[in-house]
């Protein structure tokens, strides 16, 4: 892993580098992601945390496998010049620039799209699967899709009838945020047109799961023995948005029952640190309430998981208090 | 050339790399061959654990495992721990709209009053999208959205303690795998995992990563769901129990 610039770095030694992680990438860095090209050997690259920057280098690359993970304010036409692309994952995107068509390597294999953050929207989702050229993906064999799930994200409609063209498809994720909104039928409904009858593994939503479970049920096949991973068909019933704050339903401060108050939300995204999971970044929270207020640290209960982290209170001022002193209260609301 | 300021005043200890420097990065995640095989991991002494498992006010180990000790070692004492842990009474498959029922867990830090939940659960174990863990269910039950609450439900482990449940949480994710991870082994960028988690529990370049995932496997093992007891997502990290 490699954060806040690659300048200085003049190749991998006498290593072999295949996977490398660039995080936290500075617009003004010296020389950008130029350094790539003296990689020879790698394969697989992700890019997190990345705004402004030229992402031209990556044209120079051989990259098989590219994550572009918290990435905005970048121009995305460079994705048509990646052709041996096989893994593509572009999650958390904002503001990024397209090219009216994507051309994305006909080597491409697996495509992963989906924001899921508080701030963000399913627009560029759906901007990303109006723009692809779907065409030149014959060989897709999975597809993930996905808006919200994590936060209250606004659904998005896309016309979905760009799934005739991948009849390689066995693993197929459309399965939140995200609903058909084209001139033809809905190739997730009965009788599927157009949908890969090679698929092993679908998960999709719907207002009335059971019935499209029962059609999928139909059409699925099993899988080789040697593809060990997840199969079958799982529908999620679809709920209404959430009547919460639009964009999240991070640190919405409520009333519980029987008394107290609580919220929850990803300290790890929230503040935007260094730290690698969520209980890191609940200490260092907890820590820095401590330092401010030791009196109300003591009064509010920290109850983390992996994703995110409930704090609770006997009082909402005490709430507010704390999620002030956290840079939290009115910025995510 | 100096190092960038980042955000907070705090160095970036990353921030300029130098040739000199690409041996020490090595050992973070910079080559694509796992870095830390197994017997590597087990061989550092205990000291080298790496302080507490963040957050847990534990220390890092869990009961009776040592860093130090072989891997066969490992596996029979995270089994006999994890037997021991067994012996409690077991909170059974609870939904939201019962959440209210495990009140006499009891509340606050310190206890063993902590569940693991998954939502939905299997079958099919492909349906899993997220899995947590809480000493405040129903609390967690109001503050998820719509879609995962009401079809969240606890796995019937015993209560746990902090770093018990912390263990689990870890080898569920690391069994089913992040949204935005990889599964080990496999093309760049492909099988992307099934949970809407976006990471892990515990960080797995945590010299005793593979500790805490031996315990909350065994524990998994040994309370009946020994179906998840691998994992598939860990970065390319190499333990035991990693398929």
């Amino acid at each position: 892993m490699v954060s806040g610039t690659l300048a200085g770095i003049d190749g991998p030694g006498r290593r072999t580098v295949r996977t490398l992680t660039v995080r936290r990438l500075e617009a003004d860095a010296d020389s950008g992601l130029s350094a790539l090209s003296m990689f020879p050997d790698l394969e697989d690259l992700t890019l997190e945390k990345v705004a402004g920057v030229d992402l031209a280098a990556l044209a120079q690359t051989h990259i098989l496998g590219l994550g572009l993970v918290e990435v905005s304010r970048v121009d995305l036409g460079v994705l048509t010049a990646l052709d041996q692309l096989q893994g593509l994952m572009i999650a958390q995107i904002s503001d990024c620039t397209l090219p009216p068509k994507l051309r994305l390597a006909g080597s491409l294999e697996s495509l992963t799209i989906f924001n899921d953050g508080s701030g963000l929207s399913g627009q560029p989702v759906a901007d990303l699967v109006e723009r692809i050229d779907w065409s030149c993906l014959g060989g897709l064999r999975m597809l993930l899709l996905r808006v919200g799930g994590n936060h209250d994200l606004a659904p998005v409609g896309v016309d979905l009838s760009f799934l005739a063209q991948l009849p390689e498809l066995r693993t197929l994720r459309i399965e939140q945020g995200i609903f058909h909104d084209g001139p033809g039928p809905s190739p997730l409904e009965p009788p599927f047109p157009g949908l890969s009858r090679k698929l092993t593994w679908v998960r999709v939503d719907a207002i009335d799961p059971e019935p499209l479970r029962a059609a999928l049920e139909e059409i699925i096949v099993t899988p080789a023995a040697s593809d060990p991973g997840p199969h079958g068909v799982t529908v999620y019933k679809r709920y209404p948005r959430e009547s919460r704050p639009a964009g999240s339903l991070d640190w919405d401060i409520r009333a519980f029952e029987g008394g107290g108050w609580g919220v929850y939300g990803s300290l790890y995204e929230a503040l935007d640190s260094d730290e690698e999971t969520e209980y890191e970044a609940a200490e260092r929270a907890e820590q820095r309430l401590l330092s401010a207020d030791a009196e109300l640290a003591k009064r509010l209960d920290f109850d983390p998981e992996a994703n995110g982290t409930g704090i609770y209170a006997e009082s909402r001022e005490d709430l507010e208090t704390a999620l002030r002193l956290l840079g939290l209260l009115g910025t995510l609301q | 050339m100096s190092p960038s300021p980042s955000r907070g005043g705090r160095p970036r200890v990353l921030a300029r790399i130098r040739p000199c420097m690409i041996a020490a990065l090595s050992a973070i995640s910079l080559i694509g061959a796992p870095l830390l095989a197994s017997g590597e991991a087990f061989a550092r002494p205990p000291s080298s654990a790496g302080g507490p498992v963040p957050g847990s006010n534990r220390t890092a180990t869990p009961p009776g495992l040592r860093l130090d000790q072989t891997p066969a070692q490992k596996r029979a004492t995270a089994l006999k721990t994890a037997r021991q842990i067994d012996r409690r009474k077991k909170v059974g498959t609870i939904r939201c709209e019962d959440a209210g029922s495990l009140g006499y867990l009891g509340s606050g830090a310190g206890k063993d009053n902590y569940v693991v939940y998954w939502s939905p659960p299997p079958p099919p174990p492909g349906a899993v999208r997220y899995v947590g863990i809480s000493r405040a269910l129903k609390q967690r039950c109001q503050a998820h959205p719509s879609a995962r609450s009401a079809e969240l439900e606890t796995l019937n482990l015993p209560p746990l303690s902090r770093q018990e449940a912390l263990t689990v949480e870890e080898a569920l994710i690391s069994h089913f795998g992040p949204s935005s991870e990889t599964k080990n082994g496999t093309p760049p960028k492909s099988h992307p995992g099934q949970l809407q988690n976006l990471i892990h529990a515990i960080s797995t370049t945590r010299p005793d990563y593979c500790t805490q995932l031996l315990a909350g496997q065994s524990l998994l093992l040994v309370t009946g769901y020994g179906a998840y007891d691998t994992a598939y997502y860990t970065r390319n990290k190499t333990c035991l129990g990693v398929g």
